[in-house]
């Protein structure tokens, strides 16, 4: 009889749940070496190589830029300033637009902070110092919960009261040190509704339970009603704001910006024939492309590198460029007033 | 349906030797702050009937994704869970808290493990774990009627 070889799914463990948060932290990708001689590889080397390029590829590297440094210095502030606070702990909320890079900030956070308590507390033993949770949709406080619960893979019944569920979370997380909090996704809570306000004082009552520090995120949080009401005043005095804005591109300050962020992304890059400098010349045009999206512009390079690579040209050109389709916003986004100014100016509009 | 994926606690800890199944659940559930409950529901183990040679049945697989420790070093430790069973008679037949200075490092309240029936005091902590008369399946019972005769 012939056997087949047992098919194993990948783990269901997002990065929602511990073991997914753990897994990204302690990811580290390394960039494959260059072979010289790639040409000359067998078929079976050669896919094997560009198999481990595009895979590279798809998680390019995360740039340091002044929005991530901004809240990770605020937030490491914020964690010794709430150290020996028994209430009312101080907090953080990351709002901007879409596609600004705000989880990307939050979960650097998390990692930064996960790393360094590692380093401090070489000793194994229990220790979760972060805890990243989403908001889920229509939130009720018991969701709140369970989300919690989730993370930590506590096995709760389903007949499990909302009581139950929150002073487990709220005891386990004091015993394994969680100094850390990141809940994403905070414009799903909406304190004009009943079932968002009571997720909202859920929030609350976890961060008068927790030792540790809150850091929300979300899209333009100001707009989503979180800081009206009786509530959102208790919020807005206990939260500060960083907002992230898309990178802009007028004066001279701010192109260098750009040109040094695409020279990040390219210095990165792991193709034969690419030469350095090419995108950076391209700075204009990829704004352009991105509207200074962060998120939009790493899509680009990505693709037109997977492109470049899949192709075999190994280097990226304008038609690599050209060909990738971009998100809705990016590709639909009103030009920006200095844009606009200049598209006045060729065309002799008033 | 399917159930859930069993996931690993985050406050895992080790069992001690010859512990049983339910001092094992009970003190993961206490370091958890889970209900006991709710961690047998996730490892599907069968009722407790709390009698000699009525061992609780439950799923290997999923106390080692609960406890995150190998299936051996499990079986090793918890008697219930060996394939094929332990002799049995050499044990007594109730377990008995353990020696508190023996376990001192393993946390979540107090242990309850078997004991060989000559066990009845910690020789290197000079405790008495205290005993109960052996049971009446730790002798050699046979079919033939034993006559006693009187001197």
């Amino acid at each position: 009889m012939a056997m087949t070889a047992a098919f194993t799914p990948p783990a269901d463990e997002p990065l929602t749940s511990k073991e997914g948060w753990s897994r990204w932290v302690q990811h580290d990708p390394r960039p494959p070496e260059l072979h010289l001689d790639w040409p000359h590889l067998s078929p079976v080397e050669q896919a094997a190589y560009d198999d481990a390029r595009l895979d590279y590829h798809s998680d390019l590297i995360v740039v340091n830029t002044p929005t991530i440094q901004e809240v990770v210095k605020t937030v490491r502030r914020l964690l010794i300033l709430n150290r020996r606070q028994i209430s009312a702990r101080r907090g953080l909320i990351i709002t901007g637009g879409a596609g600004t890079g705000k989880t990307t900030a939050i979960t650097q956070l998390g990692r930064a902070h996960e790393l360094s308590v590692a380093l401090r507390n070489p000793m194994a033993g229990p220790r979760i110092p972060v805890v990243y949770v989403t908001v889920p949709p229509a939130a009720t406080p018991r969701m709140l919960a369970v989300e919690f619960a989730r993370f930590l893979g506590l096995p709760l019944a389903p007949r499990s009261n909302i009581t139950d569920v929150t002073n487990a979370v709220c005891a386990v997380l004091c015993d394994v040190g969680c100094d850390l909090v990141l809940v994403d996704e905070i414009h799903n809570l909406n304190l004009a509704t009943r079932a968002g306000a009571e997720a909202s004082d859920q929030l609350k009552y976890f961060s008068e339970r927790i030792p540790a520090t809150f850091v929300y995120s979300g899209i333009n949080v100001e707009r989503a009603n979180l800081f009206a009401g009786t509530r959102g005043e208790q919020i807005a005095s206990r939260f500060a704001t960083i907002a992230t804005r898309p990178f802009a591109y007028g004066a001279n300050s701010q192109k260098e910006n750009w040109r040094a962020l695409v020279a990040t992304l390219e210095q990165a890059l792991r193709l034969h024939r690419h030469k350095a400098g090419t995108l950076a010349r391209h700075g204009e045009y990829l704004y352009q492309r991105s509207r200074g999206m962060i998120g939009s512009l790493s899509h680009l390079i990505r693709g037109a590198a997977i492109d470049a690579i899949l192709d075999g040209t190994e280097k990226i050109t304008k038609a690599h460029l050209d060909a990738i389709r971009l998100d809705h916003a990016a590709e639909t986004a009103t030009p920006t007033p200095s844009h606009a100014r200049h598209a006045r100016q060729r065309s002799g509009a008033a | 349906m399917t159930s859930a994926p069993t996931r690993r606690l985050p406050i895992p800890t080790p069992p001690t030797t010859w512990e049983i199944v339910n001092s094992y659940l009970e003190r993961l559930a206490a370091l958890n702050h889970t209900a006991v409950r709710d961690l047998e529901a996730a490892v599907d183990a069968s009722p407790d009937k709390n009698s000699y040679r009525q061992t609780r049945t439950l799923n290997l697989d999923k106390l080692t994704a609960l406890t995150g420790y190998p299936a051996h070093q499990l079986q090793r430790a918890l008697p219930e869970l060996r394939r094929p069973a332990p002799r049995w008679w050499l044990l007594q037949a109730f377990p008995r808290p353990a020696c508190p200075p023996c376990v001192r490092r393993h946390r979540g309240g107090s242990i309850r493990r078997y004991y060989p029936h000559h066990v009845t005091a910690c020789v290197r902590h000079n405790l008495w774990l205290g005993t109960r008369a052996p049971a009446a399946t730790a002798w050699p019972v046979t079919d033939s009627t034993i006559n006693i005769k009187r001197l």
